[in-house]
């Protein structure tokens, strides 16, 4: 093939909608795209082959041809460019998918895409029914380094301080944290996470639940408790290959996803510990961790940047995915900004700076259009401090770089946390008073 | 005849389907056996399984019976980057453990409508099994 004229991923997407959709009406009252692992786009119909009339026939043995020549290595030859539902055995589940997302409709015919894929699908997905109703709260970071775990660790401590009874999850399996910042080694309790999933694995979750949850020792004297479950433990020996097999959906008469799990052993500890709030520190980046954390558990996204080109490009991959999601009116209602490395000088100009680039990147992608007739949109003015543009600030401190609650012998330096943080955990405040209001409510 | 297992196994299954609903179980549990097999040798196809000129199976574990290809299966597809095929039957134990090929010549009151029912039921996994391959562009 010449290679000037290959159709790359994106646009074999977009001529497959084009195409579709110019004779969607014509052809049948609902069709779905199938993307296959590969990126490849055939199209499905419901029922079969063998009603068409030949009038209809002929058309889509024309579009078929048309798509296969147009779609180069992204489609199909012209006789597998239809599937039927009717070809496959229990073809109506699929048609029937949740698994589908709505793409628009045309002349009364609605247009689906079912995209299969390896990973990533749960950034799609909707928030996971639970029985437990405390408040969750998750920090995400679409890169790392820029002081996450730190801040969750503080915020923990500080609501620990004030009474309340604080569940934390380590789930940044890949570069565990917040575990050994607050847990010296001889506290830890014998199994983590890892150990949790791979147990689950093979339907014994519950011989290592019992030892894997245990409070710092550095809310001694607190009027609250913080209680954590770690990624590993003492007793979970070789961390890699426990890790390999963590995000395997679960086997089973009914498979269960690895966001479902995680959802489950969240829930689990939740109401064995009854904690006024769980967090949950999330893997940075566009990873599965990150879409269950985020989009599924129902919590409070802290969406952590840094005033970097990089950062809110990484931030628009993710925002502009969002677009389809079929709940995106509840994820977006949840989403909050936080600046995390404000610097020491040029304080006002950065956060201006900053504020810009965020009111940019959820504007483009998140916001409604702002329309006189219309007042519920979903739309923020660039200084509306209530915006979840807006940043809650978290200002850079020399004390925050060598963060070291357990080593340090007098713990967590108070003066400290309130230079940092002082204005993010009033924002944060509000948070658990709306909660509260809801659960009177 | 050249070999084309995934039409083999969805008309192994229609014709058991039949056979089911019009109360001759007999029949129809030999055609649940052999509708499992086609379906998961489709995928197995799907996912590279080195074939003979004939389209059987090169690998004599693999040119066997659905009693014996369920587990061969989990290998197989675990080790060429099936697992997403896997989950579906793994950890449930082989519920054709008690199919045989040969019950082709048992009499009719030997095969129990409780072992058929199971064989459907695995029937039916494999075939959701396939759907999915299909759908991933690994089965054609």
């Amino acid at each position: 093939m010449n290679a000037k004229k290959a159709v790359v991923f994106e646009q074999a997407f977009d001529i497959a909608i084009e195409k579709a959709k110019s004779v969607a009406a014509e052809i049948s009252n609902e069709l779905t795209l199938v993307r296959d692992l590969r990126g490849r786009i055939r199209i499905m119909l419901p029922g079969g082959r063998t009603n068409l009339s030949s009038e209809k026939k002929t058309r889509l043995e024309a579009l078929a041809q048309e798509l296969s020549e147009s779609l180069g290595n992204y489609g199909f030859t012209a006789d597998r460019m239809f599937l039927f539902a009717n070809d496959l055995l229990q073809g109506e589940d699929i048609t029937n998918s949740p698994e589908r997302l709505l793409l628009g409709g045309v002349e009364g015919c609605k247009v689906w895409l079912l995209d299969r894929q390896i990973t990533g699908q749960d950034w799609l997905r909707g928030t996971l029914p639970r029985k437990t109703n405390n408040l969750r709260a998750t920090f995400f970071g679409i890169k790392g380094g820029v002081g996450r775990s730190t801040a969750l660790v503080i915020w923990g401590w500080h609501l620990a301080r004030q009474g309340k009874k604080v569940l934390i999850f380590d789930l940044d399996l890949e570069s565990p944290g917040v575990s050994s910042t607050l847990l010296p080694a001889d506290y830890m309790p014998d199994f983590g996470i890892v150990d949790w999933f791979v147990e689950d694995g093979v339907g014994q979750a519950e011989v290592v639940e019992r030892e894997m949850v245990t409070a710092s020792p550095r809310t001694e004297g607190l009027v609250g408790d913080i209680r954590i479950v770690p990624a590993f433990g003492t007793k979970t020996g070789d961390y890699l290959p426990k890790l390999a097999r963590c995000y395997a959906d679960a086997p089973g008469n009914e498979p269960s996803s690895w966001s479902i799990r995680l959802g489950r052993l969240v829930s689990r500890f939740e109401a064995l510990e009854m904690p006024d709030i769980t967090l949950l520190d999330s893997r940075a980046g566009i990873h599965d961790i990150a879409a269950a954390a985020v989009t599924r558990m129902g919590a409070q996204s802290f969406l952590f940047a840094v005033d970097s080109p990089q950062t809110w490009k990484a931030y628009g991959f993710l925002f502009n995915h969002w677009k389809q999601h079929p709940q995106l009116a509840s994820i977006r209602e949840h989403l909050q900004i936080v600046d995390a490395m404000i610097p020491e000088t040029g304080r006002e100009e950065h956060l201006k700076r900053f504020r810009e680039h965020s009111w940019d990147v959820f504007r483009d992608h998140l916001y409604d259009e702002a329309l006189p007739n219309n007042p519920d949109a979903f739309n923020f003015d660039l200084n509306d401090q209530s915006a979840p543009h807006y940043p809650w600030p978290i200002f850079w401190h020399r004390g925050l770089q060598e963060f070291d609650p357990i080593g340090s012998r007098d713990g967590l330096d108070e003066k400290m946390a309130a230079e940092a943080m002082g204005s993010f955990m009033d924002a944060a405040e509000t948070l658990l008073t709306s909660a509260g209001k809801d659960e009177l409510a | 005849m050249p070999t084309d297992f995934r039409d083999a196994a969805e008309r192994h299954w229609d014709d058991a389907a039949c056979l089911f609903s019009d109360n001759r179980p007999a029949n129809a549990d030999h055609l649940f056996g052999l509708s499992a097999e086609c379906a998961l040798k489709a995928v197995m196809v799907g996912l590279r399984m080195a074939l003979l000129q004939d389209g059987a199976p090169q690998e004599r574990q693999h040119r066997v019976h659905i009693n014996e290809l369920w587990d061969e299966f989990v290998n197989f597809a675990q080790g060429r980057g099936g697992s997403r095929y896997v989950v579906a039957i793994t950890g449930v134990s082989n519920p054709f453990s008690d199919w045989d090929a040969s019950q082709r010549y048992a009499h009719r009151t030997d095969i129990s409508i409780g072992a058929v029912s199971n064989h459907k039921n695995g029937a039916e996994k494999t075939i959701t099994i396939l759907n999915l391959a299909i759908l991933d562009g690994v089965v054609s």
